[in-house]
């Protein structure tokens, strides 16, 4: 079953396009939305809570077309963006009283028990809170209330080690429950490494690549090659960037085999090292050989 | 219309608004009891104080709930829970509207029974007071509708100062009207004439129109955030 999908999804501003993104996001699922600064993460997740109208292609949330189907759907959806905040006069207490007062399925012992864990005071008011502990305040109120979707819109940003790491660990939590589905969006990879099922680049409005975690970390490595005077380095089918200094090439490719490096070999050039690579420089050289195809 | 989360989130803004509204109509009284306390400056002082009052109060009330859910970000916050803009717009304006309509409503209530009370027995300037009262509500309308559609500070400062400016050119303007002002408003009884009644019906009509613009703009929009 399908929590979310994105079908074409088009929108256009005056100086930015998100351009024919599609995406698939199957329940139980946790997908990691990368991408830089202005990449078109939050306008993505917006159109997929119905706050923004995609100019063309298909939006649906369990089962509800977007944005016709955005209050159905937002029934479901537990939403935490960075630029989020709660009501500054008011107290925790009573956010989570008008949380509660909202959706049925609002857990008031699971509540408490996040209180505890992220060191919250309920009687606290939100403006003497600080930045990491309104963070947690906000997680607090999407998860007690059960969604089946939570969308996460760069929820870590800002905090500190410690509040990120609790931030985390509580999220780590909500993953055992095999039907909630997450999406996660953040330019920081090591969070999403730690989160995510699956992961999708986005870049200058467009989806670079989405694949499981797993298949990222398998198929993409760095590879060293030392290269004689006169020998030409082929282009081997998933080599997404290439880095000449003097005799040493430095290679990325999205789809590494033995053949691959047979193939390099057999060209003349050295293996000097064939590395794994972390997600951040999966994600940079994504980013560097879409910008590269884009100008070519 | 989701009618259980347009109640949800009028309830949540008359709760955040009560002080305000009843700090306002205790202002508003003050003034009544300035401008009747015998002479004509008073009534001059306790007439400014109560206009400053009414406006004061959809001013506060417009900058407090809607251009500071945006500037402070709690926006997010309303329209991540399952409501539509449509619903979002409804709630906003019953809230606002009646929150701004209590205090004024009973301030014109005292401040019309008085002037018509045989001791005090100015009931010809009751229809003028009546159509700027109206004229009050209009004008806050505007500043209201003018924040929900705009989305934006500036423009919203700057419906207020062409709002508040206009308040003076129109009573000026009511009260060159014949049947409305002039030798009018010196009779001590109440005198509604047809074009009185015209205003107030052309300035009911005006308050059903803002309202369905604001619906109308609001309806049309496709980024809300």
């Amino acid at each position: 079953m399908t929590a979310a999908t994105m079908q074409g999804v088009k929108k256009t501003y005056k100086h930015f396009t998100l351009d024919d993104i599609s995406l698939e996001l199957p329940v139980g699922q946790i997908m990691g939305l990368i991408g830089p600064n202005g990449a078109g993460k939050s306008t993505t997740i917006r159109i997929l809570m119905g706050l923004v109208h995609q100019d063309a292609g298909e939006v649906r949330v369990f089962g509800h077309r977007m944005p016709e189907g955005e209050v159905a759907a937002k029934a479901d959806i537990g939403y935490v963006s960075e630029d989020m905040r709660l009501y500054g006069g008011q107290t925790l207490k009573w956010h989570m009283g008008f949380i509660a007062s909202i959706f049925p399925g609002w857990d008031q012992a699971y509540a408490e028990d996040l209180l505890r864990r992220f060191d919250l005071t309920a009687e606290q008011k939100i403006k003497g809170m600080s930045h990491g502990q309104r963070v947690k305040a906000s997680l607090l109120l999407v998860l007690a209330r059960m969604p089946r979707l939570l969308i996460l819109d760069e929820p870590t940003t800002g905090l500190d080690p410690v509040a990120r790491q609790e931030v985390l660990a509580a999220l780590m939590d909500v993953l055992a429950d095999e039907d909630r589905t997450i999406l996660f969006s953040s330019h920081n990879t090591q969070d999403v490494e730690q989160l995510s099922d699956s992961i999708t680049f986005i870049d200058r409005g467009k989806v670079i690549a989405s694949d499981d975690k797993e298949s990222f970390l398998d198929r993409w490595r760095r590879i060293r090659l030392e290269v004689p005077n006169g020998t030409r380095v082929p282009t081997i089918a998933g080599q997404e960037t290439m880095q000449i200094s003097g005799h040493i090439s430095v290679v990325t490719t999205s789809n590494f085999s033995e053949a691959s490096a047979r193939a390099y070999e057999a060209s003349g050039a050295r293996i000097m090292a064939v590395e794994h690579m972390t997600l951040e420089e999966i994600f940079l050289s994504n980013v560097s050989a879409s910008r590269g195809r884009a100008l070519q | 219309m989701n009618s259980f989360m347009i109640k949800k989130l009028i309830f949540k803004d008359w709760y955040f608004n009560r002080y305000i509204m009843l700090a306002y109509l205790v202002g508003g009284l003050v003034a009544l009891a300035v401008m009747f306390s015998g002479g004509t400056t008073a009534f001059t002082i306790g007439s400014i104080l109560l206009v400053t009052a009414i406006v004061s109060l959809g001013c506060h009330l417009v900058l407090g709930t809607v251009v500071q859910e945006r500037t402070n970000q709690t926006l997010p916050f309303v329209m991540s829970l399952p409501v539509s803009v449509q619903d979002y717009t409804a709630a906003k304006l019953f809230a606002n509207f009646t929150v701004f309509l209590v205090p004024w409503l009973l301030l014109s209530v005292f401040l019309l029974s008085i002037m018509s009370s045989s001791q005090i027995a100015s009931g010809g300037a009751v229809p003028i007071f009546t159509l700027m009262l109206f004229w009050m509500v209009i004008t806050y309308l505007i500043m209201l509708g003018t924040a929900l559609v705009s989305e934006s500070e500036g423009w919203t400062i700057v419906a207020m100062a062409v709002c508040n400016t206009a308040f003076t050119l129109v009573f000026m303007g009511l009260n060159a009207i014949d049947g409305i002002g002039g030798a009018l408003l010196n009779q001590p009884d109440v005198v509604w004439t047809g074009a009185s009644l015209s205003v107030l019906a052309a300035e009911i009509a005006l308050i059903v129109l803002i309202l369905g613009l604001t619906f109308y703009f609001q309806s049309r929009k496709t980024d809300f955030l």
